[in-house]
């Protein structure tokens, strides 16, 4: 009893932490202006995450070890140090931009505006990450995060047209106003929102610091393939809900009032409450998972000790990354660059650095003499290299796009 | 030594160039104008549905005073800068007279919509007059955009 107990926590964990500051807006403001034509890269983006999430939880029960730790080993300390620095890039700005979610929410709540909320919001992650027990962080955060659960209900309250969307999602049927390089630009972003490099590591060394053995995989398996897609379809409730609002309206959305806007038309003020609550805990859970992702990919290839298991005596370059990584958030977000540009360089940088994530996690999981009778298998590998060549295309199509289409206008 | 020579003179070029370009005053063609005129209207428009949604909806009790004050003062905030940046650019004399009527509609768009932020602030919802003036302007906005 205890065990599934475990498993159903595992997933609902896993369904409330899915969502992200890069999932709300991402979601919501495609929704808005492609209707659910673009659901299908939520989806691509999804399974992908799901089979390098695998992967990598795989990796860590069976050779205890992350997983910047064995790319260093295994692949040398150059090209460990490229996926290094591609990804504690992306997954920094993804920090900063979850900080500034979490002060836009609440301002949602108080009117006071943001910048005077980001120290508080700071400290208050540092102070989490600082002292709180990791299953505590994990489970309370990801719990709450489920509250999000109700854009599935306004979707369904607001009576769209599901023929009509379930048509636009089907055919990928852009509408008439936009353009297919502009299309192709939210393709990619919805699919670096999805397969963000952060929820990996983050995957990995949680692995890790709870000691999860080959025994734990079978969890881990339940976890990843039912908690994963199910945070997946809050992604597209989110789509959908915006994409009855505002379609008609022709309204686009660029705020974080405006993603949860569907919810109080459809729900009115309690509704409206559940999805702030939502948006809280779904972005401070996130800052909390890509600070210490930081931490952990910096002390993984340097070689330190690391871990919140860890006395901080024993850990303190850890420490130290994390304190410097939150004063840096703070301190870029005090600039007063919108978090929500942030938010959407965020999610293309990721599409950008995806294959110096994903490739060495690949090659590591094939490796019998980390992982022994558990490395992939041949069905794991052929999906595995399928999304190789995709995501070597996303990351290469993100930049000029980017450019191109003037971040998506 | 020669090759990194070469690349430095290279890079001190481009960023020259970029220094040069960045720093004179934006003359856009006419087919760039319209663009950003498109993309102003376009964006203007959206602020102007936000306001009224939002009127709508605080009018309806259906978001608290906190959430609708945000939502009125970013649009309010979206709509002055994409006012600004079109102002801020050039418009070609080809275009004759054009460009004005365009800032005109524009200007009158983000009043709008900072009538409706005082309004949201003042807690006065039932303001039916103000909300049939942001549908009549997101409709002119839209016309225009079409049209050019």
């Amino acid at each position: 009893m205890k065990r599934y107990l475990a498993v159903a926590l595992g997933v609902l964990t896993a369904i409330g932490g899915f969502v992200d500051i890069g999932d709300l807006v991402t979601n919501a403001l495609v929704g808005s202006r492609f209707g659910m034509s673009l659901g299908w890269a939520v989806v691509v983006g999804v399974a992908g995450i799901c089979i390098f999430a695998e992967m990598s939880g795989r990796i860590a029960a069976v050779s205890h070890r992350a997983t910047f730790d064995l790319v260093r080993e295994r692949l040398g300390p150059r090209v460990g140090l490229l996926n290094l620095v591609g990804s504690i890039a992306v997954t920094l700005l993804t920090f900063i931009a979850e900080i500034g979610g979490v002060a836009l929410a609440l301002e949602l709540v108080t009117s006071v505006y943001y910048l005077a909320w980001v120290p508080v919001v700071a400290l208050l992650v540092w102070l989490v990450l600082w002292r709180a027990k990791f299953s505590l962080m994990e489970n309370v955060l990801g719990l709450l995060g489920l509250s999000l659960i109700v854009f599935s209900v306004a979707a369904w309250q607001l009576h769209p047209d599901w023929g009509h969307l379930g048509h636009q999602m089907a055919t990928a049927d852009k509408p008439l106003g936009e353009s297919w390089t502009t299309y192709a630009y939210y393709a990619i972003a919805l699919f670096g929102a999805a397969m963000t490099p952060y929820e990996v590591f983050f995957f990995s060394s949680g692995g890790v610091e709870e000691r999860w053995t080959t025994k734990d995989i079978v969890t881990m398996r339940t976890n990843v393939f039912i908690g994963f897609p199910l945070g997946g379809i809050l992604s597209l409730s989110i789509a959908a809900a915006a994409t009855t609002v505002y379609s008609p309206l022709g309204i686009s959305v660029d705020t974080l009032g405006q993603v949860g806007l569907p919810v109080a038309v459809a729900l009115g003020k309690i509704g409206l409450a559940i999805v702030i609550l939502g948006f809280v805990a779904a972005t401070f859970g996130a800052a909390c998972e890509t600070g210490l992702s930081v931490g952990y990919s910096l002390a993984q290839y340097g070689g330190w000790q690391w871990g919140k298991y860890v006395k901080p005596q024993l850990a303190g370059a850890f420490h130290a990354t994390i304190v410097v990584s939150v004063l840096l958030a703070a301190g870029v977000l005090m600039t007063m660059v919108d978090p929500i540009l942030v938010t959407e360089f965020s999610v293309v940088f990721s599409a950008i650095a995806l294959p110096l994530t994903y490739f060495p996690i690949l090659v590591v999981a094939n490796d019998p003499d980390y992982l022994g009778e558990h490395t992939n298998g041949r069905v794991t590998n052929v999906l595995a290299s399928g999304y190789l060549v995709l995501i070597v295309i996303a990351s290469v199509a993100a930049l000029p796009l980017m450019v191109i289409t003037k971040m998506g206008q | 030594m020669s090759r990194l020579v070469v690349t430095l003179s290279l890079l001190l070029l481009l960023v020259t160039g970029c220094l040069v370009t960045g720093c004179t005053v934006s003359q856009p063609g006419p087919a760039d104008w319209r663009d950003q005129a498109r993309q102003t209207l376009d964006d203007v428009s959206s602020e102007v549905a936000t306001a009224r949604l939002v009127l709508g909806q605080l009018d309806a009790g259906k978001v608290p005073s906190s959430y609708g004050v945000t939502m009125a003062a970013d649009a309010e905030e979206a709509a002055s800068k994409a006012e600004e940046k079109l102002s801020s650019l050039q418009a070609p004399a080809s275009l004759g007279g054009l460009p004005d009527k365009v800032l005109s509609l524009i200007g009158r768009a983000t009043e709008a919509v900072q009538q409706a932020r005082e309004a949201v602030v003042d807690e006065r919802y039932d303001v039916p007059h103000l909300r049939r003036e942001l549908g009549r302007l997101h409709a002119a906005l839209d016309r225009r955009k079409a049209a050019l």
